[in-house]
């Protein structure tokens, strides 16, 4: 077997929710309860009792929970021969506040989908006083004809897991520890008619959570929102989307309609003006234009002319304002102009000034969730550096004891004091409280013997030797320094630095013993999809230019990517400074510009820059930019109702065995996926291929590869089985089973390259 | 909030004795001046906390002013008068610090300078220690210490049934508490309601928390204020938490208690040991495992529909294709759970890999003392080591005493020997 599963569940519980038991007859049926109890010593403690919140206590439902509808908000042309789907991305949701524990294989959940169309008696109107939408069916409209049976409610909602179980796994632990490919999901029954518009909405199924979410008071029974005899009904929506039915908008139609084109004139490049900027500008200069991340084939990006560099010299640096991007990281504080290197080019271009502060806006944009992130992996950073300023004080404390009260002390008192320390192998008799009795300055013998000079121990002989100096031997025996170092490395571990030659270096730098911890988080999220959300003019200008249902060939400009991140970990290092964290000056936390999630250049992959202290001086911006992105030969761009319909398209290449068949996809290096891919919102989507597209079309140099365009292989569709009349719930003994005989498999169409990227013959003389 | 919880309200600070948690921001203390000008000068500072089982509160004045006198120097005076209060609530207890001084100090030198300080504990009886310090050409100190509150009858000693008291505390239904998760796993709206009296009601995803600040648990307890402890249950106090049945994994949870109130301590321990310690209190129950279905998952082999587009524009099918595993993982990453999800909005978009700095947490050790060989000082081996709990290390100290071990010693932290 070499094809993935999906794996089907009918429920999923967690928490409390999982351990309901069946209500008593006198306990409230409209909320669960537990079987809670203690024991003190082995004695059992009565405790109170215990109820979970149920139907009737929810009004609402986060609005982030929805990750996925089918079709898509506002689509138009959705087949009429599927069922209209809502994913969540808790697998629990829809069964967490039904209050009974599961009849075996079944469990009602508290939520289901409904599709109603828009008709006269149909309206869905937002209640302003409790913030939430209700439906209305009335009038000509029959709520128990358009509403569907929810007896069978238990059927309709199921988990989907995506993916093979690692070898002696469970599905239970495969679900909580891989998040990402389970959803929960609901399905509604109702067939379509074609070329109508519907509302679909998720509504409770239980009545008090219709009364709850209307307003209105409460039964006291677990009765259904609605029943057959039911012919006016008013319900609360949780969520609601609007679509159409017709012709036209299944994958393969949409992926027939795309053509290849010849990107519009000046696409990538926007006019850079800087007369208002208070620059000094020689009469009738202009600055070349600013070329964006994304830009046509053969596209160059000039060097910034020489006036602009000279009237920003002078501006840039710490003394002066201007911030000096990658200053710290090269140890520098000021840039001349004929600079040759990365640091000029970055900080006296206008241009890339102006995309280091796009960079910039996007980190202020996201300030507190970076300063969180960087603040959970710094652990106990703070912690640490209170022990190591208590212990600096110390330190010093210590040492100005020692040097008022020990040191002026003469030798031999001296290595009396040291004595009780050395660890030797015997006591020296002349080190004993007798002896030294006897020889006393003022004692019986002073005045007829002249007492040799104290020896001290080997040990401290040996040190003596050494060190060069008994004294000197003696006192380091003594020295705070030493203690507190070696204080601070129990509790901190390997934080502080431990050979001889690093603390004294440490020492010999600032006097102390030990520095502040600094600390260097890593941040591996990708940026594009920030830019593109901020500022997509920059991220492809132009895009508005680019015609409908079109494939693009564009390419990367690492020029653009390296300016944007150095904005970026250079607003992020202030930022983290200004709340106090301990940022270590000379790293670079972001180093990902493309998003590479979902495709080949994984995390694996080298980052798409290398960090900036690391960068040489004398190479250009291009220089720097060293990641795998930096192998992408093209970037394929697609623009069209294909990505309005399915956003998350996969897009991959096969290698031809012939020009009409595949090679074999089971061996790996006949598969190319994407380095990277993005999106532009609505409809535009681009990948970044690792092959140039005269090798991908063919022809002389082999046969060739093919496109491969697929639908997100986790979001799968559902409808009637086209082989089976029977209603799919009949026989059914779960959920999992109903899930089973609705799927839809995910559809794939693959297209040689050379049909894909060959040229729209061009009508109105418009030339590549 | 968060894995600690605590109660603790400050206007101005706290006692001096009590040390706050880590991460709690310590506000300075209230200053108030009385009159306008800068000399003299009159300064009003107070503070008052309130924790979960204390009452503090202190106010200081400080009084400066001086006179310059040409050709003799500038003279000052400046006194203070000063007290922290901190009355421990169960079992009552009440310690005072008052302080006084005054000072004369001629161009910055103190001539005539008079201080005093002294501790005042209570209720029964009142014991009053401290010293009072002249400096007149020279220093000269006293020091006094002064039981007020006749004890000539030792009475009889109050005995309490603690495990009784533990017992009604627990099952008292204001003990009970049940927490909403964090924002980001409530998942849902919810409607106000009036609480139903007498009953717990918590969020299927939340966790039920139960707690008392009569007595710590699996602590061996020695006593409960001035009383003695009786009764059927005896300390150390276990407490397990049952669901349908059978133990849940509960987590514990810590509360402060004054250690003087509950462990018989030396003199050297009480004046050495910081006066509150978090023990165990209660127990939290979060279940998070899943619950899944025994037998009823289904299985479906992942296939594509393929279809060809060929350069004519014309769409032919071309049957199923396997979809490998290795794809389906490397292409789940890019889809809606994933892109949407609840792990990339937020901070956990930014996540990344922990960056491992801890600080260790404070070890103890009981350990033997072997007597020195010549020349060597005493040897300490390492009978058992615990980590941040010094009751529990004195308990395993005690334990081995009166096993008939000598020569044991408790140390801390740093001289923990290795090995």
């Amino acid at each position: 077997m070499t094809s993935s599963t999906y794996h089907f569940l009918p429920w999923l519980r967690e928490g409390l929710a999982s351990r309901l038991r069946q209500p008593a007859p006198n306990e409230d049926p409209r909320r669960g309860h537990l079987a809670v109890g203690g024991t003190l010593n082995g004695q059992p403690l009565t405790v109170p009792p215990v109820q979970v919140l149920g139907p009737g206590d929810v009004i609402g439902l986060d609005r982030a929970q929805v990750i996925r509808t089918d079709p898509v908000p506002g689509a138009t042309g959705f087949d009429t021969g599927q069922y209209a789907t809502v994913d969540f991305d808790s697998p629990t949701l829809p069964w967490l506040f039904t209050p009974r524990p599961p009849d075996g294989d079944r469990l009602a959940p508290w939520l289901c989908l409904i599709v109603v169309p828009q008709q006269r008696g149909v309206s869905l109107s937002v209640n302003a006083r409790l913030g939430i939408a209700e439906l209305t069916i009335s009038g000509p409209t029959d709520a128990a004809a358009v509403l569907p049976d929810l007896a069978n409610a238990w059927a309709w909602a199921h988990v989907q897991y995506a993916g093979d179980l690692d070898p002696g796994q469970t599905l239970g632990q495969a679900i909580a520890k891989y998040p990402e490919r389970s959803v929960s999901r609901l399905v509604c029954p109702t067939r379509l008619d074609a070329d109508v518009r519907y509302h679909a909405c998720v509504v409770p199924t239980f009545a008090i959570g219709r009364d709850a979410g209307l307003g209105r008071p409460l039964g006291s029974t677990l009765a259904p929102a609605w029943t057959a005899a039911d012919h006016q009904v008013t319900l609360p929506v949780y969520h609601h989307w609007e679509f159409t039915t017709g012709a036209g908008a299944r994958f393969v139609d949409l992926v027939r309609a795309l053509r290849f084109r010849t990107p519009p004139a000046g696409i990538g490049e926007r006019p850079f003006d800087v007369s208002q900027s208070g620059l000094t500008t020689p009469a009738g200069a202009t600055m070349p234009p600013l070329v964006g991340a994304l830009c046509g084939f053969g596209t160059e990006v000039d060097p910034a002319p020489q006036w602009a560099r000279q009237a920003l010299a002078p501006m840039v640096g710490a003394a002066t304002g201007l911030p000096l991007y990658g200053g710290e990281q090269a140890g520098a504080t000021a840039v001349p102009a004929n600079d040759p290197g990365w640091l000029g080019e970055l900080n006296l271009d206008p241009r890339h000034r102006a995309v280091a502060a796009l960079g910039a806006a996007v980190v202020r944009d996201r300030q507190e969730d970076l300063a969180a992130a960087a603040w959970e992996q710094a652990g106990e950073v703070s912690a640490a550096n209170e022990l190591v300023g208590s212990a600096r004080f110390g330190a010093r404390m210590a040492t100005s004891r020692l040097d008022r009260h020990i040191t002026g002390l003469a030798t031999s008192t001296l290595a009396q004091f040291v004595t009780p320390l050395q660890r030797a192998a015997a006591a020296d008799p002349e080190s004993s409280n007798a002896y030294r009795r006897i020889t006393r300055p003022r004692g019986p013998f002073a005045a007829k013997v002249q007492p040799t000079t104290l020896s001290t121990s080997d040990g401290v002989r040996a040190a003596a030797a050494a060190t060069g100096g008994e004294r000197d031997a003696l006192l380091a025996l003594l020295s705070p320094q030493t203690a507190v170092h070696d204080r601070l490395r129990r509790r901190l571990g390997a934080i502080v630095p431990e050979t001889r030659a690093a603390r004294a270096a440490a020492a010999a730098t600032d006097g102390e013993p030990v520095r502040p911890v600094l600390v260097a988080p890593t941040i591996p999220t990708a940026m594009a999809p920030e830019l593109a959300r901020v500022a997509p003019q920059f991220l492809l200008p132009g895009a508005d230019d680019i015609e409908a249902d079109s494939v693009l060939a564009l390419q990367t400009n690492p020029h653009f990517v390296a300016a944007f991140l150095a904005g970026v970990n250079a607003e992020l290092a202030s930022e983290l400074r200004w709340r106090q964290y301990p940022l270590d000056g000379t790293a670079t936390p972001i180093q990902q510009f493309w998003d590479r999630r979902g495709q080949g250049g994984g995390a694996a992959a080298s980052p798409d820059i290398e960090g900036m202290a690391s960068w040489d001086r004398a190479d250009g911006l291009a220089g720097a930019f060293r990641g795998a992105s930096a192998t992408a030969q093209v970037v394929l761009l697609i623009r069209g109702g294909l990505l309005r319909h399915f956003p998350r398209t996969a897009v991959y290449m096969i290698r031809a065995a012939d020009p009409d068949h595949l090679a074999d996809e089971r061996n790996a290096a006949n598969v190319a996926y994407p380095i990277f891919s993005g999106a532009l919102e609505p409809d535009i989507r681009f990948f970044g291929f690792p092959i140039s597209t005269t090798d991908a079309a063919g022809g002389a140099t082999g046969p060739g590869w093919f496109f491969a365009l697929s639908e997100q292989p986790t979001e799968t569709r559902f409808g009637p089985p086209p082989s089976d009349p029977r209603p799919p719930t009949q026989g059914a003994a779960s959920a999992a089973e109903v899930a089973e005989r609705t799927l839809r498999p995910p559809v794939r169409v693959i297209v040689h390259a050379s049909t894909l990227l060959a040229t729209e013959p061009v009508a109105n003389g418009e030339n590549s | 909030m968060g894995d600690d919880p605590s109660f603790l309200v400050s206007l101005g600070g706290f006692n001096p004795r009590f040390k706050p948690p880590e991460h709690f921001p310590v506000p300075r203390r209230l200053t108030l001046s009385l009159g306008e000008s800068d000399n003299p000068r009159l300064r009003l500072s107070a503070y008052l906390a309130l924790t979960s089982n204390t009452v503090q509160f202190g106010a200081r004045l400080d009084l400066y002013a001086s006179v310059s006198v040409p050709v003799v120097g500038t003279f000052s005076i400046s006194a203070l008068l000063g007290f922290d209060a901190l009355i421990t609530l169960d079992p009552l207890g009440l310690v005072v610090d008052i302080y006084a001084g005054v000072s004369l100090m001629w161009d910055g030198d103190p001539v005539l300078a008079v201080y005093l300080e002294f501790t005042l504990t209570g209720p029964t009886p009142w014991h009053a220690v401290g010293t009072a310090t002249f400096k007149f050409l020279g220093t000269h100190s006293i020091h006094f210490d002064v039981t007020v509150g006749r004890r000539a009858v030792e009475p009889p000693p109050v005995l309490v049934d603690l495990g009784g008291r533990l017992r009604t505390a627990l099952e008292d239904v204001d003990s009970w508490s049940a927490a909403l998760p964090d924002a980001t796993g409530a998942a849902v709206t919810l409607a106000e309601h009036a609480a139903v009296p007498d009953v717990v009601t918590v969020h299927p995803l939340g966790s039920l928390t139960v707690t008392q600040q009569v007595a710590p648990l699996n602590l061996r307890i020695d006593r409960y204020g001035s009383a003695r402890l009786t009764g059927d249950a005896a300390p150390p106090f276990t407490l397990g938490i049952t669901l349908d049945g059978r133990s849940a994994e509960a987590e514990p949870v810590r509360e402060d208690f004054a250690q003087g109130e509950y462990l018989d301590l030396t003199e050297a321990e009480r004046l050495s040991w910081p006066s509150f310690a978090s023990w165990e209190a209660g127990a939290r129950v979060d279940d998070s495992a899943l619950l899944v279905p025994p037998s009823a998952a289904r299985t479906v082999s992942a296939r594509y529909e393929q279809w060809e587009l060929g350069p004519d524009g014309v769409v032919t099918p071309l049957g199923a294709a396997d979809l490998p595993d290795d794809r389906m993982r490397l292409q789940v990453a890019g889809g809606a759970a994933a892109v949407n999800g609840a792990w990339a909005r937020g901070e956990r978009a930014f996540a990344g890999p922990d960056i491992g700095v801890a600080v260790a947490k404070p070890t103890f050790a009981v350990v033997r003392v072997a007597p020195p060989a010549s020349g060597v000082i005493a040897t300490l081996q390492p009978e058992q080591i615990m980590v941040d709990s010094y009751a529990a290390a004195r308990e395993a100290l005690r334990a081995a005493a009166e096993a008939g071990v000598r020569r044991l010693r408790l140390v801390d932290n740093d001289e923990v020997p290795a090995g």
